[in-house]
């Protein structure tokens, strides 16, 4: 994935993004921190092809994002804050529904969404109704309809930042077992920094709208990480550097 | 949830009781003051009326039904239809919907008459008052069901590469269910009085009528008992069409459990 100067203006006179630039090899998990309304969400949907750039180029696997979605160059998987779960389909019509969408063959379905259900540890609820799940397991079935199209790429819009501590830190853990396992490109916008340290592996630090990319940080500790991690004085240290470092990106 | 006797019972006894209560009252006051029966007849002689009548106003009740059956079936195809048009298409839907409104507007009285001479003096007539009434609440429903989807969803879809076509009919018009319900709910009771409005304007002189033309016709003749009867025989008939309706639509929403709790839009 490669981004150069990307500026997005939007009609209202509200500059989003000015000027954004990176890049993101193969496999990556990539967080994103920034203050909020500060382009976080605008820059992972050009990265989806929902929104084009008023400046700049944009590629994912060297195709404009939204032409490498649609001729399935790079299947991409949004996860959105909400759970945007479908209440009148069960939690397995609702995680089919990227390959439905896709016009797989329905005999292909079940295999594939059992294996993902299994992942997320909600085997057992394939045939409840959004209604009738926690926060915490829509929030998982969204992950799994995410996951069920095997997807390269995986673009996380805060996902867990509705969730309290508890079902957040254990969603963070299943989402970084999951990506040990597969090695998707993940770019994970959060405001949470101690997550993004503990999830990714490189940070892009963002400032105020209009959004700049003010650092690019390297997350100092070996994948996959344990629990134990998240007590250790030297995460504290690194999450307090990036703190510093979005503060002063503020100022 | 299963219903208990209990709770049935705490949901139709409150009614009943007022009911009696009610005729009670009715029928001792038209007693003491000795009102005439022209103008305000006893229950008793409502029910005389009633039951001397009884073919004649279960035959009326039948037609009427039919009439309203016929008018609001069709404003739920034509309304769903037009919201699909309006949904998908901007232009399309600010140019025709203050159009919409005269539906919801226009004096269906004053233009009854003009209906059932376009529409021809009898049946067809009826059933054309009766859609023209109760067709907007269900265009208005259908729009907004089918526009009113969460962004995010939208993008859900996009993300997908789902086509136009997929979007609308696994997204749109499933979203829009419940709010076509309340648009029946409404729709329904509105189509009884437009097959009514209807038969006052239509149903003279034919062989056979609706309680429509049986109101007009019995309170002429100060027959008022009998009008009084064919008034409540309407209004049992709009309550039978709204619990079918409600009925329905409750048995629709079944898959939609605790999503369906979300807020419709009413007009």
């Amino acid at each position: 994935m490669h981004a150069q100067s990307l500026s997005v203006r939007y009609a209202s006179g509200v500059t989003a993004l000015e000027r954004v630039g990176f890049d993101v090899p193969p496999g990556q998990f990539v967080a994103l921190v920034g203050p909020s309304g500060c382009g976080k969400s605008t820059l992972l949907r050009l990265v989806a092809g929902l929104l084009a750039p008023t400046a700049g180029s944009l590629s994912v696997d060297e195709l404009p994002p939204a032409a490498a979605r649609r001729q399935a160059a790079v299947r991409t998987s949004f996860v959105f804050q909400d759970p945007t779960l479908l209440p009148w389909r069960t939690v397995r019509r609702n995680v089919s529904l990227p390959l439905e969408l896709a016009g797989e063959p329905v005999d292909l379905h079940r295999a594939k969404v059992d294996a993902v259900l299994a992942l997320v540890g909600l085997a057992d609820f394939a045939e409840r109704f959004p209604a009738e799940l926690s926060g915490g397991m829509r929030m998982r079935v969204s992950l799994a309809r995410a996951l069920v199209t095997e997807p390269e790429l995986v673009l996380l819009d805060e996902p867990f930042g509705a969730l309290d501590d508890l079902t957040r830190h254990a969603l963070g853990d299943e989402l970084a077992t999951l990506w040990g396992g597969r090695h998707w490109t993940v770019l994970f916008v959060t405001h949470n920094i101690a997550e993004a340290v503990y999830l990714s592996q490189r940070i892009l630090v963002m400032s105020p709208r209009p959004g700049r990319i003010v650092a690019d940080l390297r997350v100092p500790f070996a994948t996959p990480r344990s629990r134990a991690l998240r007590s250790q004085a030297e995460f504290a240290r690194f999450t307090a550097e990036v703190a510093d470092t979005l503060e002063r990106a503020g100022t | 949830m299963k219903r208990t006797l209990a709770d049935t019972a705490a949901l139709v006894v409150p009614p009943l009781v007022f009911f009696a209560l009610a005729v009670g009252l009715w029928q001792a006051v038209t007693t003491i003051w000795e009102i005439p029966a022209y103008l305000v007849p006893s229950p008793a002689r409502v029910w005389n009326a009633a039951r001397e009548h009884g073919a004649e106003l279960l035959s009326a009740t039948g037609l009427t039904a039919g009439g309203a059956t016929a008018g609001f079936a069709l404003s739920l195809l034509a309304g769903t239809a037009l919201g699909l048009v309006f949904s998908q298409s901007k232009i399309i839907e600010r140019s025709m919907y203050p159009y919409a409104i005269f539906l919801q507007t226009v004096p269906i009285v004053a233009i009854a008459p003009l209906v059932v001479m376009w529409f021809g003096n009898g049946f067809g007539g009826v059933i054309a008052v009766a859609f023209i009434l109760s067709l907007f609440p269900i265009i208005t429903n259908a729009t907004a069901g089918l526009t009113s989807v969460d962004p995010q969803l939208i993008e859900l879809f996009e993300v997908c590469n789902a086509s136009r076509w997929q979007t609308l009919w696994k997204l749109r018009v499933p979203n829009a269910v419940p709010h076509l319900v309340t648009g029946a709910k409404i729709s329904c009771g509105l189509s009884v009085i437009g097959a009514i409005v209807g038969e006052i304007s239509a149903g003279f002189g034919t062989q056979s009528f609706g309680l429509g033309y049986l109101i007009t016709m019995t309170s002429g003749k100060l027959d008022t008992a009998y009008a009084f009867a064919a008034v409540i025989a309407s209004t049992l008939l709009s309550i039978v069409i709204f619990a079918t309706v409600t009925t329905l639509g409750a048995a629709a929403l079944g898959r939609w459990r605790g999503g369906a709790r979300r807020a419709t839009t009413s007009t």
